[in-house]
């Protein structure tokens, strides 16, 4: 299956994607796209390869089968470039650091400079609602102010394709909205494109285009 | 849950985790078995050694109410007899020889009747000199006092006449102060000086000799030694209770010169030591042991406390939790006894001498230490996760992790009043001069002083803490600011990390720094006694190689230069003997030369108290007349610097004893060759002047290649009477003065250096790992987030390298103070006491190298195990 687009270079191509964990098939011969400005809902009952899909996408596994490639990123480690950011399903935050350092230490890792990494770090706390919180650390925030500190870090990297899986498992529907809302407003501001995984349907319809994951295969849910 | 349901699932899904705590736990076992071993052994040495170095065991003298042949019936029927012989004393008021330098008569002697095969009874009591070794023997200073030599005829004096005697051989008598000491006293009660003169003869000619002046007749007594109970101390009580036993069987008819009881009673106090040492490096040990076990356990704390918690939510009750955790224990505690006990067996052959092994009851020890560790370790966590309230929510989550406030011991202060205890409990030791040994009066045992256990006890705690708390603060002052700075790093956000983990990394620091102080305290202190075990047997031959002269001989200085010769000699100084008189006092006085004598003997400050070694020397340099006298003479004549002194020396042809005058310089306490009381050192030129003889007595030899030179020289002399000693050969046969002997401590210390290494470097990988475990998942996540292994690497080892230099810093100062405190608490067992401590550098130094690599390796392998964290590990992010 394949999102309808052709050009420009997509940022990110799942060819023939198969991976297999053991003796089981999470993904079995997924073609995927993603084009610059697209935004993807993926939906799938759990166990499905949701995850599993979109961290194949970002290159932190290697696929049993099959390639995933990044033309339109022009990197061969895309991640490690900052040009893709990640927000997982469980909010993962060094638990060393303070809300405010752990949306700066990507940035700092990348070379932006103390202050300017500060400063983005701070609008994108401001951004999904968190930026009181800003010095605590990650054991004194409940599991929604976490979720929304890890996704205010994927949008003070300005990456070109943000990755998120479930990002708005632990908050109400206004704050989903919100936060999902802030996700596309961030990627379209650089031109980038959004890949989202959720149960929910009704965030799932916020996104331009929805797939669904069923056994591992992709199956194309409807455009917008 | 049933308990073998629950340690089969262990031993199915947590095969790696258990045998992990089981190994950790085996090193406990090791420890333990082996360092009782130590115990045992060198208990039994001791016991061994004492009835060896007796060359008499009993002297039953029968006494004027007794009759010798119903003592002897007495004697006969004691247990483990090897032999008994009939000695006979008498004291006559001269002994006289008219020779060619004139006639010389001696003061009081002693003719003793001595049976043809007492040699061969007692074989350490005589040793043969010049002539025959059977007849008339002249003790050695008696043929010197009358230059007398084999084949002279001598006259002995009576109260009722004289008796001719023809002098068959010279010899000495090592044990002299035993053989003629007045039995019956209490041990101690009174020091006895040998006689000088003595006159031993056959038996058959005795009554002859003596005519009818009184005799004293004895019986000496020796047992079979492999009787006796392997405890000095138990074999001193059996035999004293023998000894009274046949006190009362003969009525009063003899009295028990007791040496083999006196001997066994002194290595009992020895035995002590070994405890002691026991205590102050084996504790420590052990402590650290448990200490490694408790950092192993704490691996997989978390994951413990997580199961407790869903056993709980599943129903299980205290009790079964409880029931779980003390089965689990005891096979942890199995598996480590399994691992542990033929650990402990290789390590006492490869470090214990010949002789040693494992006991019933240190084993029973060693594996009950385990259990209780195993029950210890494993049930805190447990009892932790029962006993913590059930919160749920952000509270709790944040007053779980990342706590960085002090623990309770660092809040109220008891690593100040730990150490300040250590000081003042060192400090009162240092006031009663270091005694741990005790005789109390009254007490027939000796005692040891365990208040001047409480300094290195109070301190090891203490220093502990104390790193604790200086990291903590040092850690917590990091902000980054001061960092090199480099692409793609965040040195504030490392600092804040680390900030943040103070507590963790504290703790990793001390661990390390009690492992590392207590490897480098044990190998300064046995490498320091190795030192002065050397200097000891060094003191004893006198150099690396000694060239005694036979009795007699009239060798000048100059032929040491032949002995330069030799393979391996770098220098050759003779050292002049002779007898002299201070008052009534005879001693020995010897002659060096003063600007080069310390280019070929082992020489400390601590020989000269109050003063150098190099200042005495060069003091006698300008000084021709100059003395140093021992401590004991300067007390009891009331001598000063600068005093003049008249000593009496054998002068002139005739060698009669004529006063000479010397100037006191100072204090001697030890000196090459000479004996461990008075004696006095002086310019061999003046002596020689004075005396009219240059003869040298010993030449000592500086040698690179001492055993070389020896035999080089044995082979070179043999024939000429001259007795070649080098101190190789004759560090076997030499104790120090707490007759612990150097391969006694050299076990312990192989023992103590090979553990401290092992738990040093268990301690430093599991105080990392500790460390590292807990931030796996935030390592993960730095990959995630897309850092370069550089980067996550810097993360990871900016705390490494906190833990690893606080620790070794920390380490560092540990052991060099532990180490000054166990030099200073065993003083006792010194001979000599040290002036200085001895560094083993190469053995620091390696460990240090091998700390430092075990680090990388930690810090590599996890940084790899990370690079390849898994799709699980990633989906849990």
């Amino acid at each position: 299956m394949t999102a309808v687009q052709t050009a420009p270079s997509p940022y990110v191509v799942a060819e023939s994607l198969a991976i297999r964990f053991g003796a089981t098939d999470v993904l079995q011969g997924v073609d995927l796209e993603v084009l610059p400005g697209a935004q993807i809902a993926i939906s799938g009952r759990s166990g499905s390869g949701k995850s599993t899909l979109l961290l194949a996408l970002a290159g932190l596994i290697t696929p049993t089968r099959g390639m995933v490639s990044w033309p339109g990123l022009a990197s061969e480690s895309p991640l490690r470039r900052g040009q893709i950011g990640m927000v997982f399903q469980a909010p993962s935050l060094m638990p060393e650091l303070t809300a405010l350092e752990n949306v700066t230490l990507p940035l700092r890792l990348r070379d932006v400079d103390v202050g300017a990494a500060r400063a983005r770090a701070l609008a994108a706390l401001v951004e999904v609602g968190v930026a009181d919180v800003a010095d605590a650390l990650p054991a004194q925030l409940s599991g929604g102010q976490q979720q929304r500190v890890a996704v205010a870090r994927a949008l003070a990297g300005r990456h070109r394709l943000v990755l998120a899986d479930e990002p708005t498992g632990a908050l109400d529907r206004e704050h989903a909205h919100h936060v999902v809302q802030a996700l596309r407003d961030a990627v379209a501001a650089v031109g980038g494109a959004l890949v989202l995984a959720t149960h929910d349907p009704e965030l799932a319809a916020l996104l331009d285009q929805k797939i669904s994951v069923d056994d591992g295969h992709l199956a194309l849910a409807g455009l917008r | 849950m049933r308990a073998t349901a629950w340690l089969s699932g262990l031993l199915r899904r947590r095969l790696v985790e258990v045998l992990t705590a089981a190994v950790s736990l085996a090193l406990t076992v090791a420890f333990v078995a082996s360092l009782g071993a130590f115990v045992t052994q060198s208990r039994a040495a001791l016991t061994v050694r004492a009835a060896a170095s007796t060359p008499v065991d009993w002297q039953v003298q029968v006494t004027p109410q007794g009759k010798p042949a119903a003592v002897a019936r007495q004697v006969a029927r004691l247990p483990d007899l090897r032999v008994v012989e009939q000695v006979a004393f008498a004291r006559v008021p001269a002994l006289e020889f008219a020779g060619v330098g004139g006639t010389r008569q001696t003061g009081t002697a002693y003719v003793v009747a001595l049976p043809p095969s007492y040699a061969r009874s007692f074989p350490g009591e005589l040793r043969p000199l010049l002539g025959s070794a059977t007849g008339a023997q002249l003790f050695q200073q008696t043929a010197a006092n009358l230059a007398a030599a084999p084949g002279d005829r001598i006259t002995v004096r009576t109260a009722s006449g004289s008796a001719p005697v023809t002098v068959d051989g010279v010899v000495d008598m090592p044990a002299a102060d035993s053989f003629f000491q007045v039995v019956g006293l209490a041990p101690g009660a009174g020091a006895t000086a040998p006689p000088d003169n003595v006159l031993i003869v056959p038996p058959a000619d005795f009554a002859a000799t003596v005519g009818s002046t009184a005799v004293v007749h004895q019986l000496h007594v020796g047992f079979k030694h492999a009787a006796l109970p392997a405890d000095p101390q138990k074999a001193a009580l059996l035999v004293q209770s023998r000894g009274n036993h046949l006190q009362a069987a003969v009525a009063g008819g003899a009295l028990v010169g007791d040496n083999l009881g006196v001997a066994l009673t002194a290595a009992g106090e020895d035995a002590r030591y070994a405890n002691l040492l026991f205590l102050l490096l084996g504790l420590p040990g052990l402590a650290l042991a448990a200490v490694v076990a408790g950092l192993v356990v704490a691996l997989r704390s978390d994951r413990r406390r997580r199961e407790v918690a869903l056993l709980r939510l599943r129903g299980a009750t205290t009790a079964g939790l409880l029931r779980l955790v003390t089965a689990e224990a005891a096979l942890t505690a199995a598996l480590a006894a399994a691992v542990g006990l033929p650990l402990a067996v290789l390590a006492i052959k490869l470090a214990l001498p010949s002789g040693a092994a494992l006991s019933v009851g240190w084993v029973i020890a060693a594996v009950a230490s385990a259990t209780l560790l195993a029950a210890g370790t494993q049930a805190g966590t447990v009892l932790r996760t029962i006993l913590r309230p059930r919160e749920s929510g952000v509270a709790a989550e944040a007053s779980r992790s990342l706590q960085t406030a002090s623990p309770w011991p660092l809040r109220v202060g008891l690593d100040v009043v730990l150490l300040a205890g250590a000081a003042f409990a060192f400090a009162l030791t240092a006031r009663s001069g270091y005694k741990v040994v005790l005789a109390p009066e009254g007490v027939p045992t000796t005692q040891v002083n365990f208040a001047a256990l409480a300094g290195p006890a109070l301190a090891w705690p203490g220093l502990a803490l104390l790193v604790w708390r200086l990291t903590s603060l040092a850690t917590g002052r990091r902000t980054g600011r001061f960092a090199r700075r480099q692409s793609g790093t965040a040195p504030e956000l490392e600092a804040a990390a680390l900030r943040r983990r103070r507590r963790t990394i504290a703790r990793g620091a001390a661990g390390l720094a009690v492992a590392f102080g207590l490897a480098a305290s044990t190998a300064i202190f046995t490498a320091t006694y190795q030192t002065q075990s050397r200097v000891d047997v060094a003191l004893t031959v006198g150099s690396d190689v000694a060239v005694v002269e036979p009795p007699g001989a009239t060798v000048g200085p100059n032929a040491g230069r032949a002995l330069l010769g030799a393979p391996g000699v770098r220098a050759v100084e003779p050292l002049q003997h002779r007898f002299a008189y201070v008052g009534p006092d005879l001693q020995d006085i010897y002659g060096v030369r003063a600007s080069s004598f310390a280019s070929v003997a082992p020489l400390q400050d601590a020989f000269v108290p109050g003063g150098t070694v190099a200042g005495a020397l060069a003091a006698m340099d300008k000084t021709p007349d100059g003395v140093l006298l021992s401590a004991e003479t300067l007390h009891d004549y009331q001598l000063h610097t600068g005093d003049l002194i008249r000593i009496r020396l054998q002068t002139g042809a005739d060698k009669v004893y004529r006063p000479v005058s010397f100037h006191v310089l100072g204090q001697v306490a030890e000196w090459p060759t000479a004996p461990k009381d008075s004696f006095i050192v002086a310019n061999a030129d003046y002596l020689a002047k004075t005396t009219g003889s240059n003869a040298v007595g010993t030449f000592l030899l500086a040698s690179h290649t001492p055993t070389a030179t020896a035999d080089a020289l044995r082979s070179r002399l043999s024939g000429t009477g001259a007795q070649v000693q080098d101190i190789v050969s004759s560090r076997a046969q030499v104790t120090s003065a707490t007759g612990l002997a150097a391969t006694d401590l050299a076990g312990l210390s192989r023992l103590e250096l090979g553990f401290g290494v092992v738990l040093a470097l268990a301690c430093s990988a599991l105080a990392l790992l500790g460390g590292i475990v807990e931030r796996r998942r935030a390592l993960v996540l730095l990959a995630a987030l897309g850092a370069t292994a550089r980067q996550r690497g810097r993360f990871l080892s900016s705390e490494a390298r906190a833990v690893v230099v606080s620790g070794l810093l920390g380490g560092t100062a540990i052991g060099a103070l532990i180490a000054y405190l166990l030099v200073k608490v065993l003083t006792g067992i010194f001979d000599p006491p040290p002036a200085v401590a001895t560094i083993p550098w190469n053995y620091l130094g390696g460990l240090l190298a091998l700390v430092v690599g075990v680090t990388v390796a930690v810090v590599a392998g996890v940084g790899r195990l990370v690079a390849r964290a898994g799709p699980s590990e990633l989906r849990d992010l």
